[in-house]
């Protein structure tokens, strides 16, 4: 046992006030124990100011912390919008039961693995996600259970968690690039990443190898790209270890290979390599990058996500010879606070966390204010389900993000930074850590900037996991120790924030455009967008999308144009139905006013909002109660129970819901559900309660018949699982696989003959239909209409 | 200073005043359930809210500070509406007696668990008053309605409150006719929580009020009924359903001045009752509890005696902490959160 009062004395150095680091301290002892000892809380209680119940009230609101002891390894199952709608909850289930768990046990009995939900592991193209420890498994499907804890405990003997190495392979002017964000790790670009070093060293090949961050194109990670004279000259999509021979052999065997064959193919998913569909796939080369058929890349602007899939996210030296840091260099040498002020004003810059307020007032109301200590916070709390952007950014290009911070901070006067980010986002707080060392390494953090007087301080804050933090208020109620739980504005925070200072709280990606706005100018920046929402908005599109991922949109562009042109229309040939914009606050757009601009006004007039830029696609398989259900049982379970409002008015509208969904609801029901949730809209006292119902409210209003439909006991899309029930046709061969797969012994088979669904015994897991080879097997409403 | 409206009048007031403290300088009130005076502000029953007309916004008054040019609107429609959900939201979520079943039964409306506790507490002659001002032929004409609802039954048999009764008029011992009691026997509020059937896991909490060694006593004296000690253990068995503040509770006030009706909005899933015995400083019955936070206002600096909140959202609860050595900083504590608890979810045991 570690000595844990010299712990306790570590962290109280470092604060003046002792409740400033019971976050911090509570991390700490779950980190080492993956839960927290009783003893040691009181151990805390004895040392410090801080009382037990202090403890337990602020234990007990995040989803971090637990009181009883896990299992050895922890596996998430994301249940994320993205995730949900491509059936997470149907491998959550699954897990339970291969791990046979009852209702109220998390861990199995072994002790060696602990089960939980999370909100995002912000991996929405790679749904359904899983995360056990650190290593995260993508498209995960019920029968790949056992599989993966096979893969999980294999690796976790010969461990190696180094994403950071750089391995500068110094030779001629050729690169390969090999993207290793959370999706690109999640795929498996690691070892893809592991079997180019090997292939390198055995053919006595030695080309720089780098790794970049996100790339954007999610949706077909891993990505390997490979570039001569400054030119991409391959890219290639879903990579495997298996492939990296014949790719190496083919570009760098001998000089006299390199030849550029240039095809003109005007379908963008011809224009990727994919190795894995065809094994002599090496035929096509294309630089998309010059090239406009590339929709994907085509309808984009790059402001906040400039350079992507380029820079190499930690190199320094990269980043400034890409114009890194020349904006900051400018406002602190050159330019007045006024002035700066001024640009981001006419900018037309808005927050980009969700409400849109904007940023140059905010600004300039901050810098006013007179104190002795002014504090900037970067909110990185990304905590919608179905979003994904900030922790792209902030693993991609966090030096962009600090030159946005700091020029923040030397407009309004502050000299100290707070990076407020999620624990959950492992990747991104060690991408940031590393960026701020090698920051203070050159001179430009805790040491005079560009030989003035402006000195900038940063640290990063974990957060503990509360939705509510991404809210100002209640993200410096929990940097204060306390509850995330908001409080009414004003006192707005850039008046009386964090410890009572004046505090300015903004977005990772407000900031992450920062840079660009000052180096282009405000009047570039404000022509592109609308009247009232200006420059690019960020969006992690996701759902059942054919090209998911990280996308940077100028404002103005259509739905339609996102989901045909940059997403590539819904897969598998299935009907486009709408657009879940904005998340938990967000509301569904239905496919007939797909032509809605994404501007802050025409988003709120449609019901939506334009939230921090979660886009979920949905197809006609999804069932829009289905929808509003999950995202009320998200702000449900994240409200921070303050106001009865959120409290308890969420809480009936789910229960209204769930009645609808197990078609026991009546028509005065809907009424009622209807008005409750106006009622909540108005009377809760934060965002999160105001715009809890929107989910609701917009699917009542665009999509009435389905609720009616629920009500007479059908759900049009089969997907509720007390309507409907499975069904095997007469085109079954008999082949037995659905029977192996039943984990209810539901199934009544006989070799090369018709089988049966037992349906007192089916618990609607999916599977039959998941492996039926002949799709035989189909989901059928109990009730006929 | 701020100037604002409110209610058509104009009012000037200091910077960092609630829209309630400026409605109050020119005498206008507006209902409150969860604010104090003396403590901070925790905008959580949002009983108070008012309508701000310019931005069209609703706030809590309470903690809402007075903008110039504020155009506040303190009663309509509306608002009402959103004060009385605000208040039957609350009550969905309340789960107890206000008073308890048998009382409510009675048609004289006998406060049968008081009298059930003095009997026990052997105090007959305070228990007889009870019955001084209720004529002699109620309990023959009412067929045992009581009994009937006596949530004991739950667990074993009611109890034999009609004997008890019977017990009371045979005896003795003379009424005295103390105020107080017989006040408490009186309330004119009508709102009456009652939560609906008892769950088998709520048992063992109600057991906690009451002797579980026997079920129902029989008396050996059949013709003249209980004797002295086989009232005060047939006494003993009753459960204290009623609440210890059902005439102080500021909920229950609520729903009476707003009409409201606890079953508007049906949760699914309830929380169970639980009652906690911190003997002797106070019981805690968290299901009555609507999350004012006073409690944690008044122990916060304390490490020996203080309440938290667990968890949050729908499963947000009131939890103490103390140290077991009771010291008398610790009692003053807690009479202090008695006091100050709108609700019964924290009482003083006896």
């Amino acid at each position: 046992m570690k000595n844990y009062t010299q712990l306790i004395n570590e962290f109280k150095k470092k604060s003046e006030n002792d409740k400033g680091y019971i976050i911090p301290i509570l991390q700490a002892i779950q980190n080492e124990f993956n839960y927290l000892p009783d003893e040691l809380l009181h151990e805390i209680t004895a040392q410090t100011t801080i009382t037990y119940s202090e403890l337990i009230g602020v234990a007990s609101f995040y989803s971090q912390f637990r009181f009883t002891p896990s299992g050895k390894h922890l596996i998430k199952v994301c249940v994320g919008t993205a995730c949900h709608v491509k059936g997470a909850m149907h491998v959550y289930d699954a897990f339970t039961r291969h791990l046979n768990l009852n209702e109220t046990e998390d861990t199995d009995k072994e002790k060696l693995f602990t089960l939980k939900q999370v909100a995002c592991l912000g991996c929405c193209t790679l749904a359904p996600a899983v995360q056990i420890d650190d290593i995260t498994y993508g498209h995960v499907g019920q029968k790949d259970i056992p599989e993966i804890i096979n893969d999980f405990l294999n690796k976790s003997i010969t461990s190696e968690k180094n994403i950071q190495k750089h391995h500068l392979k110094n030779i001629s002017d050729a690169e390969i690039r090999i993207g290793l964000g959370s999706c690109c790790v999640a795929s498996g670009s690691e070892e893809v990443n592991k079997a180019l070093e090997k292939a390198m060293d055995t053919a006595g090949i030695n080309v720089k190898v780098k790794q970049v961050g996100c790339v954007g194109m999610c949706h077909n990670v891993p990505l390997l790209e490979i570039e001569k004279s400054g030119k991409i000259i391959a890219s290639y999509a879903k990579v495997k270890p298996e492939n990296i021979k014949p790719i190496l052999l083919k570009h760098f065997a001998s000089s006299s290979v390199f030849k550029r064959i240039v095809t003109s193919l005007q379908n963008k998913a011809e224009q990727f390599y994919y190795p894995d569909l065809q094994s002599t796939a090496l035929k096509k080369f294309l630089d998309y990058r010059e090239k406009h058929v590339n929709d994907f890349l085509q309808k984009q602007v790059h402001i906040a996500t400039e350079h992507k899939g380029i820079l190499n996210p930690l190199d320094i030296d990269e980043y400034i010879s890409k114009e890194g840091f020349a904006a900051l260099k400018n406002c602190v040498t050159e330019t007045s606070r006024e002035e700066i002020i001024t640009t981001i004003i006419k900018s037309g810059l808005r927050g980009r966390g969700g409400a849109g307020f904007p940023t140059g007032e905010k600004w300039a109301l901050f810098s006013k204010q007179q104190a002795d200590e002014k504090y900037i916070i970067c909110n990185a709390d990304e905590g919608d389900p179905g979003a994904f952007m900030d922790r792209m950014l902030l693993e991609s290009f966090p030096y962009r993000i600090i030159e946005g911070m700091m020029i923040a901070a030397y407009a309004g006067g502050a000299t100290k930074g707070i990076l407020y980010v999620r624990a959950e986002y492992q990747l991104a707080v060690l991408r940031m850590k590393t960026a701020i060392a090698e920051m203070v390494k050159k001179g430009m953090i805790n040491s005079p900037l560009f030989n003035s007087q402006f000195i900038f301080n940063l640290e990063i804050f974990e957060g503990a996991g509360a939705f509510i933090c991404g809210e100002e208020t209640a993200l410096i109620a929990s940097m204060e120790g306390k509850r995330g739980m908001p409080h009414i504005r004003p006192p707005y925070p850039v008046q009386h924030g964090l410890n009572g200072k004046p505090t300015l709280v903004n977005n990772v990606e407000t900031f992450a455009s920062v840079p660009w706005i000052i180096r282009n100018g405000s009047t570039i920046y404000a022509n592109i967008g609308t009247t009232f929402s200006k420059g690019t908005k960020v969006f992690a599109l996701a759902g059942k999308i054919a090209r998911g991922g990280l996308i940077e949109v100028p404002m103005g562009i259509t739905i339609k144009e996102i989901v045909e042109d940059i997403g590539g229309g819904i897969s598998g040939g299935k009907v486009f139905k709408a657009v879940q914009i904005g998340g938990p606050s967000g509301g569904c757009i239905p496919a007939s006013l797909s032509e809605t601009t994404i501007d802050y006004q025409s988003l709120t007039e449609a019901g939506a909002m334009m939230g921090s830029g979660g886009l979920v696609v949905l197809d006609e398989s999804d069932c829009v109660i289905d929808i509003a259900k999950y995202f009320l049982n998200f702000t449900q379970a994240q409200s921070c129970g303050k106001c009865v409002y959120c409290r308890v008015g969420t809480k009936y509208m789910l229960s209204l819901l769930n009645k609808l969904s197990s078609g026991k609801a009546k028509m005065e029901d809907l009424q009622e559900l209807e008005k409750i949730s106006l009622q909540v809209k108005k009377g809760s006292l934060c965002g999160l309660g105001k715009s809890a119902p929107n989910p609701v409210l917009t699917t009542l209003k665009y999509f009435r018949d389905e609720y009616e439909a629920h009500i007479s006991g059908i759900c049009p899309a089969k997907k509720c699982k007390d309507l409907i029930q499975y069904e095997i046709s007469t085109i079954c061969i008999g082949c037995t696989k659905c029977a192996q797969n039943c984990p209810a012994e539901a199934i009544d088979f006989a070799p090369y003959e018709k089988h049966f669904i037992k349906q007192e015994l089916c618990i609607k897991c999916d599977i039959c239909l998941q492996v039926c080879p002949t799709g035989a097997v189909s989901k059928q409403n109990i009730k006929h209409d | 200073m701020i100037e604002l409206t409110i209610n058509n009048k104009q009012v000037r007031v200091e910077e960092n005043t609630t829209i309630l403290n400026a409605a109050e300088i020119l005498g206008i009130k507006i209902p409150t359930l969860c604010f104090m005076k003396c403590f901070s502000a925790s905008s959580s029953c949002m009983v108070c809210v008012v309508f701000e007309k310019n931005s069209g916004k609703i706030v809590p008054a309470c903690s809402a500070l007075c903008i110039e040019g504020m155009n506040i609107e303190t009663e309509n429609d509306e608002l009402h509406l959103l004060r009385k959900n605000a208040v039957q939201l609350l009550l969905s979520e309340h789960n107890g007696d206000c008073i308890a079943p048998c009382q409510n039964a009675c048609p004289a409306h006998i406060n049968i668990p008081l009298m059930n506790r003095l009997i026990s507490d052997e105090q007959f002659s305070t228990a007889k008053s009870f019955l001084s001002e209720i004529k002699n032929d109620v309990c023959s004409t009412c067929n045992l309605q009581c009994e009937k609802v006596c949530r004991r039954k739950n667990i074993d048999e009611p109890v034999a409150i009609k004997k008890l009764i019977e017990f009371l008029r045979n005896t003795n011992e003379k009424s005295t006719s103390e105020n107080a009691v017989l006040n408490s026997v009186k309330s004119n509020l009508k709102f009456n929580s009652s939560y609906g059937r008892m769950r088998e896991n709520e048992k063992s909490e109600y057991l906690k009020e009451a002797e579980n060694k026997y079920a129902r006593m029989f008396p050996a004296d059949t013709t003249n009924g209980y004797s002295k000690e086989e009232a005060v253990q047939e006494a003993l068995r009753c459960m204290h359903c009623d609440c210890r503040k059902n005439d102080a509770c500021d909920l229950r006030i609520m729903a009476d001045q707003f009409q409201a009706k606890q079953r508007t909005f049906v949760i699914e899933n309830r929380q169970n009752i639980t009652k906690i015995f911190h003997a002797p400083l106070l019981v805690l019955e968290p299901q009555k509890c609507i999350k004012c936070g006073v409690c944690i206002q008044i122990t916060n600096s304390s490490k020996d005696f203080s309440f938290s909140f667990r968890e949050k959202s729908f499963q947000v609860q009131i939890e103490l902490f103390h140290k077991e050595e009771i010291s008398d900083s610790l009692i003053s504590l807690a009479k202090k959160c008695i006091e100050h608890c709108p609700t019964g979810a924290i009482s003083a045991i006896k």
